[in-house]
């Protein structure tokens, strides 16, 4: 049989079934006349010719049936059929047909939510030409400026990078771009409006024509514009043109001031291209890399474009055709050593380390994935979680399908009776689980919606601009069907098999007489699996409930409540160390009049911030070359109080601190401990720097330890100083990071009242003093430390509403096979009742039994609880995976659920009548 | 499916030779001109002396099987008071078809004739 030939009969006839029906209908009816013709002509009258030939033609639709089936094309037109009748049914329960698809809407909208996420962050190419050619120098997340060696090169500094670009033959272009996308300041020239927070990053010339970029306005940034002595050009992101400027074609060849430097805008990047990696807030300009000294503002670090010893650049080329990954990777290997060797300023101390020095040719068809990276493992964590429910919801509806199909087993055994095939009844049950799946398909793309954008929410608190469209792309719709599908083969298959085995004259003379069930293992088995899976999820929730109340309720150090933190950049506009004083006065006096503010405080940076400086430092009293490292910073008059940080002895910073007075430091307990070994330093010194600084500040107070950085490690030690004293030091850097040091980061309020006013107040304030001042940032201190632990509360709400859902879940599926348990022992019961067993011997048995399926499955679940916890060790914090509470607490949650879940089919069956009962059929 | 012998019972279980011969038969009346469903029925009983009946819910699942097999095509037209009826023809493919089979079934019959004829001497 040719296939070719007889494919479009085939498709005909699919498309058209009922046509063909009909066609048959006319060759059968074609067919009968002609019969009862020929009767007529043998003789017979008019009607008995008729009935002849009816009889003799047999049933019709048998015919019909027959003909199909002969016709290959029974399988789509039963599918249809199976379609109808599986529509039928959930009509008929609504109940059964709402718990399956709620349940799998949440399993699957859960697990392509965080797909959606996870498919942006870690699978999707870059859009641009043929990213698979695109090569990154790197495998590594170096960010953002470091020195020294790094053992694995992935970060470059410029003159190396030129280098590179000349040497490397294997790379038909090789671009160069800031691993951050930094804080600017932007203001349209000419325009009365403050200037406002955007992100921008420097490009090599080269990076918009190697990466394949086009252009939705304009023409991109040229290798002519990355040169020193060239106009100074940006290229602006779609989304910024879209949303800043409202899609104005005029802003092509027009200015905008850039942390107070003029750049004429040439072209606005194609819509979707948001950077060569995946950030949270991506650029909203990109310029030459040339400019880097001109956007400094008036901050006092040197430019780092010349600097051979400081590296800040991410290096991505395209591979010329023809050239292997091994060939380029020897290639820029050769380099880097030639490098190194040539600068043995880069190496210091260690020139021995320099021969392990390399550089890794890594894929950069997605960019850098770094970035993604840092969350990967934060993903594979959620998607464990989800994936776990989904499981649980998929064993749950299995056995509420097994437990339907044993009621329905009578009408089973007809249908098997009446010869139909096996096959065909399973596979009118699988239609049944796929018209569910499909319909739990559907109702999981809204959860994915919502489920996406409270990701994003809870995520980045701050708002992104990602390029995340919740159910937006083919491949996320595809994932969440996929997974539908799949899902319906594994809750139906078990069943549709199980309830069609067995003998059909056993099922018809009275499945409930017969002692051993065919389905009762399955289904106890199913239910076991599904109380270890929930009780994997249930543990897993305390664990992360349980870490995030310990990082929130251990001693911080410093109080949130009715406090605000402004962080803003005086460097960006364009203050300068002596207009620095005025400032912070101005700031001082204003905001301490604005309304609803009860103090007012400003440091280099706050606690939970995210960063902190950090240097050698000398302290006296300690041996040298002890390696001391100490964070510091620099806070104004009443910091403490302000941030709620208690000072345990000795005075706090105060206004009689200035420029003039002593140089004077409070240090941190920790320091005390570390530095001093408690013994009292109060009258001691310290300073920033080698030991010929070690009498630069007399230390006159202790305060609490305070966490400022990371909430899961011990304090650092820490010291504060007041704004102004400074040091002479000969090393240029140390002195460029010293006066970068005495502007303020942030300005930390104590209020009282409606935290909203109390910000729109503060921007008044801020901008009365000065437009430009650019505020980066208003946030309650609530708020700060809520964004801090944004992926613990995540990962505690997640886990915590997906064992409440399993839960329920497990209870209906407990209830469910307790009850059918009882119904098919009721004559049983009634008999051990009228035996005179009592009828509270007969709830515990009932519940006895029930509660050894969940100790069962909880048994399975410890096991793979442990297992399951110990990947998500380095998430949790004041306890370990196998915490003994946890585990005895979902325990009892868990055999607490099971009593109820029983009470009720148990309850019923101590009822038991046992006359009723012994009649029972 | 069953193939009627006479007037006598019908042959309980089908098997592959009962539904290659039919098909064989179909064919066979098919090649010498088309002829609707009653018609191959007609024209297959007054062949074979009324021995062979063939019943309507056997020959119109074959007449489709053949059909989709592409050894016989279908074709609406005019039957003889100017109703309608499908017509069926062979087609090239089912005449080559035809030709193999009918040697097979040749060879099969004489092979069984022999074997019927000597297995009781």
């Amino acid at each position: 049989m040719r296939w070719t030939k007889t494919f479009p009969y085939r498709l005909r006839a699919l498309l058209r079934v009922t046509r063909a029906d009909a066609e048959l209908d006319g060759e059968l009816r074609f067919h009968l006349e002609k019969q009862i013709e020929a009767n007529v002509a043998a003789g017979m009258s008019a009607q008995e010719a008729r009935e002849t030939a009816l009889r003799e033609f047999g049933g019709v639709e048998q015919i019909r049936e027959e003909t199909r089936d002969a016709r290959g094309l029974n399988l789509f037109y039963d599918l249809g059929r199976d379609v109808r009748l599986a529509l039928r049914q959930m009509r008929r329960s609504p109940g059964f047909a709402a718990v399956v698809v709620l349940s799998l809407a949440l399993g699957i909208g859960a697990n392509t939510a965080i797909f959606t996420l996870a498919h942006a962050m870690l699978i999707e190419p870059l859009p641009v030409a043929h990213p698979e050619q695109l090569y990154r120098l790197g495998d590594r997340d170096n960010c953002c400026v470091i020195g020294g060696l790094q053992g694995s090169y992935s970060i470059f500094s410029y003159p190396f990078y030129l280098l590179l670009r000349e040497h490397t033959p294997q790379f038909s272009d090789l671009a160069a771009f800031e691993a951050e996308a930094r804080t600017m300041s932007v203001r349209r020239s000419g325009s009365p409006a403050p200037a406002q927070a955007r992100k921008g990053q420097l490009v090599s010339g080269n990076y918009f024509s190697t990466f394949g970029v086009g252009m939705a306005a304009g023409r991109g940034i040229t290798p002519a514009d990355d040169r020193p002595e060239a106009a100074p050009v940006a290229v602006m992101s779609y989304r910024a043109w879209e949303q800043d400027y409202a899609l104005d074609p005029t802003i092509i060849g027009a200015n905008v001031t850039l942390n107070g430097a003029a750049f004429t805008v040439v072209g606005v990047a194609a819509r979707g291209f948001f950077g060569e990696a995946f950030r949270p807030q991506p650029a909203d300009f990109w310029l030459p890399l040339s400019f880097e000294p001109a956007l400094r503002g008036a901050s006092t670090l040197g430019s780092v474009l010349d600097r051979a010893d400081q590296c800040w650049l991410y290096v991505i080329g395209r591979l010329r055709a023809g050239a292997s990954v091994p060939e380029s990777q020897a290639r820029v290997n050769v380099e880097l050593q030639q490098w190194l060797t040539g600068h043995p300023e880069i190496a210091g101390d260690s020139q021995k380390e320099v021969p392990q020095q390399h550089i890794v040719v890594t894929p950069g068809n997605r960019g850098v994935t770094s970035v993604g990276n840092q969350m990967a493992e934060g993903l594979y964590l959620l998607f464990g979680i989800s994936g776990l429910l989904l499981l649980i919801a998929c064993a749950n509806i299995a056995n509420l399908l097994l437990a339907r199909g044993i009621a329905g087993r009578g009408h089973t055994a007809v249908q098997l009776a009446l010869g139909a095939s096996r096959g065909r009844l399973v596979r009118q049950a699988l239609a049944g689980s796929a018209v569910l799946a499909f319909a739990g398909g559907l109702a999981a793309l809204f959860v994915a919606y919502a489920g996406t954008r409270a990701l994003l929410l809870l995520a980045f608190s701050e708002g992104t601009h990602a390029p995340i469209t919740p159910v937006g792309s083919p491949y996320v719709l595809g994932f969440a069907f996929a997974l539908a599908f799949v899902a319906a083969l594994v809750f139906g298959l078990i069943p549709a098999w199980l309830n069609t085995r067995g003998d059909p004259a056993a099922s018809l003379h009275g499945a409930a007489r017969t002692a051993r069930d065919p389905a009762s293992l399955p289904s106890k088995l199913l239910l076991v699996f599904q109380v270890a899976l929930s009780f994997i999820l249930l543990s897993g929730a305390g664990l992360f409930t349980a870490t995030l109340r310990n990082l929130e309720e251990q001693r911080l150090g410093f109080k949130t409540h009715g406090r605000m933190m402004v962080q803003v950049d005086p460097a960006l506009a364009g203050y300068s160390q002596a207009q620095l004083y005025g400032l912070n006065q101005e700031i001082s006096e204003r905001l301490g009049r604005a309304p609803g503010v009860a103090g007012v405080s400003y440091s280099l940076y706050s606690p939970m911030e995210g960063h902190h400086w950090s240097d050698d430092v000398a302290v006296e009293g300690r041996p040298p070359n002890s390696g001391d490292n100490s964070s510091w910073d620099r806070v104004g008059p009443n910091y403490f109080e302000v941030v709620g940080t208690r000072v345990l002895r000795g005075r706090a910073i105060g206004p009689e601190d200035t420029a003039a007075s002593p140089r004077v430091a409070v240090v941190n307990e920790t320091l005390v401990r570390k530095f001093f070994s408690g013994a009292e330093p109060i009258g001691k010194h310290l300073g920033i720097g080698d030991k010929s600084h070690v009498y630069d500040y007399e230390i006159v107070g202790v305060v609490e330890d305070a966490i400022y950085s990371n909430a899961r490690k011990p304090a650092r030690p820490m010291f504060f100083i007041p704004y102004f004293q400074m040091v002479d030091y000969g090393d240029a850097d140390y002195r460029a990071l010293q006066l970068r040091s005495n502007y303020i980061g942030t300005i930390a309020l104590r209020y009282s009242g409606a935290a909203a006013e109390v910000e729109r107040a503060v921007r008044k304030s801020l901008a009365e003093i000065d437009p430009n001042l650019l505020v980066l940032r208003v946030q309650t201190f609530d708020q700060q430390l809520q964004a801090y632990f944004a992926p613990e509360r995540i990962f505690a709400g997640l886990s915590t509403l997906f064992s409440a859902l399993a839960l329920l879940l497990a209870a209906i599926g407990l209830y469910g096979v307790t009850a059918y348990r009882v119904v098919q022992r009721t004559s049983e019961i009634g008999l051990r009742i009228a035996l005179g067993s009592s009828r509270e011997r007969v709830l515990r048995m009932v519940l006895r039994e029930d509660l050894q399926l969940v100790l069962a499955g909880i048994a399975i679940g410890i096991p793979g609880s442990l297992a399951a916890t110990r990947a998500t060790a380095s998430f949790l914090f004041g306890l370990t995976p196998g915490d003994p509470g946890i585990l005895a607490g979902a325990v009892a949650v868990l055999a607490g659920v099971a009593l109820m879940a029983g009470f009720l089919p148990a309850y019923r069956a101590a009822r038991v009548d046992p006359m009723t009962a012994l009649r029972h059929e | 499916m069953s193939l009627t012998k006479g007037k006598g019972s019908g042959v309980s279980k089908p098997t592959d030779l009962l539904q290659g011969t039919l098909d064989l038969l179909i064919l066979r009346v098919l090649e010498l001109q088309p002829l609707h469903g009653w018609g191959i029925a007609q024209r297959l009983r007054q062949i074979s002396r009324d021995v062979l009946q063939v019943r309507q819910g056997t020959l119109y699942p074959a007449l489709h099987r053949l059909e989709r097999q592409g050894w016989i095509r279908a074709r609406w037209d005019d039957s003889e008071n100017n109703r309608r009826a499908k017509y069926y023809s062979l087609t090239r493919d089912g005449r080559r078809y035809l030709e193999s089979e009918q040697e097979n079934w040749e060879r099969l019959s004489v092979a069984i004739n022999l074997v019927l004829g000597t297995a009781g001497e």
